[in-house]
């Protein structure tokens, strides 16, 4: 029950943010999102061998352990980023603006994996769990490798968006 | 320790060449292998560097001489884009560097696996064979990684090139 309301939840938040950002104002917001779901995807074919997302409903998966839902949870995360920082950081430049990304993502970041560790949604694939240095976020489940790994997942999906966004016309 | 002198030559002799089209190249370079860097860094999990030397390694088996290595590729892709295709749209441009650059790199690393240099977990491999074999060699999965790794870093390098506006798509004794 609590993986349904998990999966709804997720939908629910990744329409809301979509629908924030069509009656704000907000150009091309599907092509937006079009974009950063493929960003999201090729991060996760990436690193697909890296972690295991299981317990899920059937439907919530694309392939294999990839999970079209948990892409969307990251979309929201990156579009939760870009208006946080875009709209209280309007004067700082867009190079500026990318590490303010890095680190607002980070911190949203580190309550869903909480989220979705007690769940039992993530665990980790022993050829990743065997670089882990074993230290965990204080208080928490989640690996102290992952206010690292957040930040290197995000300096490349980041600028894959935008500079896909900037140049398909 | 030919193969670490090698690629060190390769990139000194790339950087050169690139250096004398183009002033920007350096710094274009500087940001690609940044990129490399930085994938090479996340998914360490996913292979093994052996048998380098060990002045060629950074942090357990990520090599430094690796991100030379895919930053020539990547870098000398993009220049033969850029002088073959300098008119084509930039999406396409990069659409065409990644096809250069995984031809590249499916070579290389066809070569890499058998002087022992990559090697792969176990994990890793079943995944490779729970695909077919394009022509009966090429992994279909390692072929799609190759195409998302690659997708990822040449967009970070074109995103910073553009943020700081360093221009590598003129080069001296170019095309008129």
């Amino acid at each position: 029950m609590s993986i349904l309301l998990f999966e709804l939840l997720v939908i629910i938040v990744t329409l809301g943010i979509l629908t924030y950002m069509k009656t704000s104002g907000h150009k091309d917001v599907m092509k937006k999102f079009g974009i950063m779901f493929i960003a999201v995807l090729l991060f996760q074919i990436m690193s697909e061998p890296m972690w295991i997302n299981q317990n899920l409903s059937s439907w919530a998966y694309l392939y294999g352990n990839v999970s079209w839902l948990l892409a969307f949870g990251w979309i929201s995360i990156f579009f939760l980023s870009f208006l946080i920082v875009d709209s209280g950081f309007k004067k700082i430049s867009e190079k500026g603006k990318f590490w303010l990304y890095l680190i607002v993502a980070t911190i949203l970041t580190v309550p869903a994996e909480i989220l979705i560790l007690k769940l039992g949604i993530r665990s980790y694939a022993d050829v990743l769990s065997q670089t882990f240095s074993g230290l965990t976020i204080p208080g928490t489940l989640v690996p102290i490798e992952v206010l690292l790994a957040v930040p290197l997942i995000s300096a490349l999906i980041i600028p894959f968006y935008k500079y896909i966004l900037n140049h398909w016309n | 320790m030919i193969f670490e002198i090698l690629i060190l030559l390769i990139t000194l002799a790339l950087l050169l060449f690139l250096q004398s089209k183009n002033k920007n190249s350096w710094k274009v370079f500087l940001i690609t292998a940044i990129g490399v860097l930085l994938f090479e860094y996340y998914t360490q999990a996913l292979w093994f560097n052996q048998n380098l030397e060990r002045w060629a390694y950074l942090y357990l088996d990520v090599s430094w001489i690796m991100t030379l290595l895919w930053t020539d590729v990547i870098l000398f892709s993009i220049f033969v884009v850029e002088r073959m295709k300098p008119k084509v749209s930039e999406v396409k441009k990069f659409f065409m560097s990644i096809g250069i650059i995984t031809i590249f790199v499916l070579a290389i690393e066809w070569v890499l696996i058998r002087t022992g240099i990559r090697g792969y977990p176990k994990v890793i491999l079943d995944l490779y064979e729970s695909l077919p074999r394009l022509f009966g060699i090429v992994p279909l999965k390692e072929l799609i990684y190759v195409i998302a790794f690659m997708s990822l870093v040449v967009a970070f390098t074109r995103y910073w090139q553009a943020n700081y506006n360093l221009k590598f798509d003129k080069f001296n004794g170019g095309r008129k």
